[in-house]
């Protein structure tokens, strides 16, 4: 029987950034960067504007109820929020979650979260703003990095290399710095299991917008039957051997998906951004998503 | 305990325990990080507590590490150890006058005791008195003590003269080549006398013969002294036959010998091996001890004389050599205090456990299906 860990591969508490992962960021943020000027093009306007609206969508659960267009909704019978391209000359602050937990799947959560990272640093930057990356370093103090213009990515990129999976590494910590800066908008990127929503939420002052990213392994979004698994936390060091049949299994995602449905409408009710992404997933759409 | 004809083939254990390790590897519940494990004793706590499903016992692997370690038992000549005791066949000589008194013990029971007292630590015997008897314990029966009633008859003393075998007498009728000899009267002290005779002894009228010159090299390349007289001699080759000289030829693989030869005189007390036989009469014969030749004079040989030296070099060696490639031991001589001993009986093992490692190699695919 398919066992998970097998199947994905060994944990990995680096971080890689390999293989054509430089180029893939190059055409995301020339991507970003078309879209912009179209948008430009489009709607006539200059760069150092504030937010502007781009349309319109149907509402999806958890939106931030303020980019409801509820004369849409009287109309229309049905919730549509308003589209927003991103602010032209925005600062954003990315909170990066370097615990142990993070090196758990193949690539690891840590991997995604760091191109996560530098595809939204990178597009932040060429739309005409700036971003900052903080997370722990390897004394386990918080360190940022910054993305002022392009000629910095190399050592952004450089800094995320340097991020290790190891410890007990509280993303509280990492909350705690990015709180003292300005930024516009800040999102936070982790899977999110030692943080509560309202950890996170606390960042959403007045003008500022929030997002979190859970970055989830494979086999902890979708673990698959297996005669027996031995599931193991690197960070407390805590080990349950199971075996996961499909009662087990439903009872597991049950219980997923509660988390996640708490995070979702806890996000909501702020008009907070909260996704989940799977650790092997591409970071382009997520990202494309995300600088909108 | 076992034994081990190639020990260094028992390093092959290690691919059952190699295999063992690896397997069990595999069937342990595999350890997967999750940063989610908070979730996980969420479930229901009957799901929690069942321990790790197992499947049934792994028979093939079972199977498989049983072929592979009986397979290396094998390939390493596993068998029987070696009798630690030495095993003696003692020939005992039960005539009238080994009953004879003795200082109030009959010559019979004194042998016994002195045999007892030099053969320490070789208590397996083989006790032989005209008929084979096997009586490991006592050294022999007690009945053996008493004067046997009826007639008498002379042991076959040429069946048990091999290596290992002692014969126990008063008044030996027979010189051995191989065994031992315990020498027994009253007055004198007993003594185990080893096959001390060595040596080859040639009749002076062979040696201008083929035969002569052939047994006088073969002598000197197996490092077999001449001795000038027979009696000291383990082998003599002497010139026989009584009967009128009549011109024979016989022939072999790619040589003949002709000449003239004398009939011998035939022999119905001991064992005798016709070596060369022509026109229908033996020419050249084995006794225990004793090659007889019936050549009048020197025949004349023709054809390959190699292979002819070859025949007859054969025959000698197996008349008088019972292990010509022993190490450290001349080949008809005996070391003093060194009688020569039977080979321990052994067993091998590696029939049965070669037979063993195919049908649990059998069992083991047959279980993985």
């Amino acid at each position: 029987m398919d066992l998970p860990s097998e199947r994905l591969g060994a944990d990995s508490a680096r971080v890689v950034l390999g293989g054509s992962f430089r180029e893939r960021l190059e055409r995301f943020a020339a991507t970003v960067r078309a879209s912009a000027a179209r948008d430009e093009g489009r709607a006539g306007i200059a760069p150092g504007q504030g937010v502007e609206l781009e349309g319109h969508r149907p509402y999806r659960e958890g939106e931030d109820l303020r980019d409801l267009d509820w004369e849409l909704l009287a109309r229309l019978g049905r919730p549509w929020v308003r589209v927003r391209r991103q602010e032209r000359g925005e600062r954003l602050a990315l909170a990066l979650d370097t615990s142990a937990s993070m090196a758990v799947g193949s690539p690891s959560k840590l991997e995604h979260a760091c191109e996560l990272a530098a595809a939204l640093a990178l597009a932040t930057v060429t739309g005409g703003g700036s971003a900052e990356v903080f997370a722990h370093g390897a004394d386990g103090s918080v360190e940022r990095s910054s993305l002022r213009t392009r000629r910095d990515v190399p050592a952004l990129l450089e800094f995320l290399r340097r991020r290790l999976a190891r410890g007990e590494r509280p993303l509280r910590e990492v909350l705690s710095a990015v709180g003292r800066v300005r930024a516009r908008r800040v999102i936070v990127l982790g899977d999110l299991m030692d943080v509560e929503p309202v950890d996170v939420l606390a960042l959403a002052r007045r003008g500022t917008r929030v997002a979190a990213v859970a970055v989830l392994a494979r086999r902890e979004l979708a673990p698959r039957a297996a005669e027996g698994v031995e599931w193991f936390d690197p960070e407390s060091g805590d080990a349950l051997a199971l075996a996961l049949d499909a009662a087990t299994l439903k009872a597991y995602g049950e219980a997923l998906e509660g988390r996640l449905a708490a995070w979702r409408s806890a996000f909501a009710r702020r008009g907070a951004a909260y996704r989940v992404t799977a650790a092997d997933a591409a970071f382009e759409t997520l990202a494309g998503e995300l600088v909108r | 305990m076992i034994e081990f004809d190639r020990p260094w083939a028992l390093a092959s254990l290690l691919v059952p325990l190699l295999v063992t390790i690896l397997a069990l590897q595999a069937r342990r519940a595999p350890r997967a990080s999750t940063g989610t494990l908070e979730l996980w004793k969420q479930v229901p706590p009957e799901a929690a507590r069942a321990p790790v499903r197992r499947s049934s016992p792994p028979w093939a692997l079972l199977l498989l590490v049983a072929a592979l370690c009986a397979g290396s038992l094998a390939l390493a000549g596993a068998r029987a150890p070696a009798q630690s005791s030495p095993r003696w066949i003692v020939l005992l000589d039960r005539s009238p006058s080994m009953y004879a008194s003795c200082g109030g013990a009959s010559v019979l029971e004194r042998a016994l005791e002195s045999l007892d007292a030099q053969l320490v630590g070789a208590r397996e015997f083989r006790c032989v008195a005209g008929q084979f008897v096997s009586a490991p314990e006592p050294l022999v029966p007690q009945s053996w003590l008493a004067r046997p009633a009826g007639d008498w008859d002379e042991p076959e003393w040429e069946r048990l003269d091999t290596p290992g075998s002692v014969w126990v007498t008063d008044s030996p009728s027979k010189s051995p080549l191989h065994a031992s000899v315990l020498r027994v009267g009253c007055g004198q002290s007993a003594g185990l006398e080893l096959a001390a005779r060595k040596g080859l002894f040639v009749d002076a009228r062979l040696e201008g013969t083929a035969f002569g010159q052939l047994a006088l090299s073969w002598s000197e390349a197996r490092g077999v002294a001449r001795l000038p007289a027979p009696q000291e001699a383990l082998l003599s080759i002497v010139v026989a036959g009584d009967g009128p000289s009549r011109s024979v030829r016989c022939a072999g693989r790619g040589w003949s010998l002709e000449g003239a030869a004398r009939a011998f005189s035939p022999v119905f007390d001991e064992p005798v091996e016709v070596w060369l036989a022509c026109e229908g009469e033996s020419v050249v014969r084995a006794r225990p001890g004793r090659i007889e030749v019936a050549w009048d004079g020197a025949p004349k040989l023709a054809g390959d004389d190699l292979e002819f030296a070859l025949e007859i070099s054969r025959r000698l060696d197996r008349a008088c050599v019972a292990s010509i490639d022993a190490p450290g031991s001349g080949p008809t001589e005996f070391r003093s205090g060194e009688p020569p001993l039977p080979e321990a009986p052994t067993r091998s093992y590696v029939p049965w456990l070669a037979t063993l490692a195919a049908a649990l190699a059998f069992g083991s695919l047959a279980a993985r299906r």
